[in-house]
């Protein structure tokens, strides 16, 4: 009997804006308004970076590794 | 008259072993030129004078009794400050560790001093090897940044206050700092080079290696640092050569596979075109020369870099800076906060991903003896508040390949010098290093800064 299809490996934002919204609700929670303030420009680059990393997902079959001992 | 401080360490090797020039009169000589210059170059942290010429003279006494122990018998050397040095202050130039001394030494020190190599004194990093701009002047123009991390190794270099020191690289804290310089540096293959006892700036990334004034001073360095060390996790149990003599050992001109894409949109008009006329060079001289694409996966390559290094630089940070926030740069402490702010997913993503851009950028090289590129996108850059961008040499500590930079000219808007970058398979340093050399012989520079 053919296996069912898993379901697609879930994306993590909805959108950049809202990962950016929510980044900056965490930086406010942990260092105040004014840190996360400072750090508008750079949680912006950091939003679209991991926005961007959630659009390209290995092959599942890919382990992550440090080094390259357990290169193949 | 050749003075000692012009010598590399290929001919100040030379000299030593044949009793015309003594460790200590190098030493001496690199002392008084760090003295003329380093107040205003700034690429020193700390200079060990005493226990560097108690350790020439030790070993100007065992060459006359039994010889050298290798060709870095003598040499003195420069070590970035993150480099741990028993009994010498290693700061990585910080606030958090301004009065840390090590009571032993990283393994590429040690290995370095069984050599035979004298340990003058510590140079400059960015803080902690990150990105704030240090207070190093780039001795060609000091409006324009020497670049970084390992500014104060470029510098010292470049401007012949040593023949030789130790960089580390990240992101591009070897190969851009070096190019900036005018200089030559290697980024091994990661995992080549121990680096148990170097204060680490992202785990799965930092890499280390030599900076000089030519390939051979390169594979010499390296001869002695290269190899397993279990105290290293990501250190590669994988055999090494003999690369001095491997530099000789070139067959053929090599097949150059010349990198566009990427590389080409990115680069000035100026240094692509300095590029494409190095690679015509190449070819005239007797290589093949083709023009490549880099692999898809490079598309995402910055990204990964990125996220990878920003959550490993937290995670080490993390201790430190719960108490000692302010005690940070800016540029370091943004980067240690939006790492502390990176999901975990994420970060086992970008290393999933990491090891498919490795396998296809290993099925890029494999087809070549060196892939080249500009080393950087300009030269370096009139902005003295940035070390530069490390866009063009951080995919290659990503995917972990072996990267050389070599001097090939001079940019005509800036006066500045220009690089060129070469790469190779992993552990394939031999290759690399008799390519770089092929490929230095025939540019023949031997740049040098003005008015020093």
């Amino acid at each position: 009997m053919p296996q069912p299809t898993p379901p697609p490996f879930p994306s993590i934002p909805a959108s950049r804006q809202v990962l950016l919204q929510e980044l900056t609700q965490a930086a406010v929670n942990l260092w105040g308004e004014e840190r996360a303030a400072a750090l508008s420009e750079i949680l912006e680059e950091h939003a679209q970076r991991l926005f961007d990393l959630s659009s390209v997902m290995p092959p599942r079959g890919e382990t992550p590794t440090m080094g390259w001992q357990n290169h193949p | 008259m050749t003075e000692p401080h012009q010598l590399t360490i290929s001919q100040a090797s030379s000299e030593i072993a044949a009793g015309r020039l003594t460790s200590q009169r190098l030493v001496e000589d690199l002392l008084k030129r760090i003295d003329r210059l380093d107040s205003r170059l700034k690429s020193w942290v700390t200079v060990d004078a005493e226990g560097a010429l108690e350790a020439a003279q030790a070993l100007d006494r065992e060459l006359l009794e039994s010889g050298p122990r290798s060709p870095l018998h003598g040499i003195p050397l420069g070590m970035k400050d993150i480099y741990y040095t028993a009994g010498l202050k290693t700061t990585a130039c910080s606030k958090i560790l301004a009065d840390f001394v090590p009571d032993y030494d990283a393994a590429s020190v040690a290995r370095l001093r069984e050599a035979g190599a004298v340990i003058l004194g510590k140079t400059v990093t960015t803080e902690f090897a990150s990105g704030d701009p240090p207070p190093t002047l780039n001795p060609w123009r000091p409006a324009h940044t020497p670049g970084g991390s390992s500014s104060g190794s470029a510098v010292a270099v470049a401007a012949r206050m040593i023949p030789g020191a130790m960089g580390s690289q990240t992101g591009g804290s070897i190969l851009r700092p070096a190019a900036y310089n005018g200089i030559v540096g290697l980024k091994p293959t990661f995992g080549r080079i121990s680096v148990f006892g170097v204060i680490p700036l992202a785990w799965s990334l930092d890499t280390i290696g030599p900076m000089v004034n030519c390939v051979e001073d390169a594979a010499i360095m390296l001869q002695h640092l290269a190899g397993y060390d279990p105290r290293d996790p990501g250190c590669a149990d994988v055999p090494t050569t003999d690369y001095v003599q491997g530099l000789n050992q070139l067959d053929n001109p090599p097949r150059i596979g010349l990198i566009g894409g990427f590389f080409e949109e990115r680069s000035e008009a100026e240094v692509w075109s300095h590029t494409e006329g190095v690679a015509q060079r190449f070819a005239a001289a007797g290589a093949v020369v083709e023009k490549v694409m880099p692999p898809p996966s490079f598309a995402s390559a910055h990204t990964v870099q990125w996220v990878v290094n920003n959550a490993e630089t937290a995670s080490y940070h993390e201790e430190n800076f719960r108490t000692r926030a302010e005690d940070y740069s800016e540029i370091l402490r943004q980067r240690i906060e939006v790492g502390i702010l990176t999901p975990a997913v994420s970060y086992i993503q970008a290393q999933r991903f990491r090891r498919v851009f490795r396998r296809e950028m290993e099925e890029l090289a494999s087809g070549w003896d060196l892939l080249l590129t500009p080393t950087t996108p300009t030269p370096a850059p009139r902005d003295l508040s940035t070390t530069g961008d490390p866009v063009f040499q951080s995919p290659w500590t990503s995917c972990g390949l072996p990267t050389i930079t070599i001097p090939s000219g001079i940019s005509e808007s800036t006066g500045l010098p220009l690089g060129t970058q070469l790469a190779a398979s992993p552990f394939e340093e031999a290759r690399l290093l008799a390519g770089a050399r092929w490929c230095e012989e025939v540019l023949d520079m031997n740049l040098v800064p003005p008015d020093l």
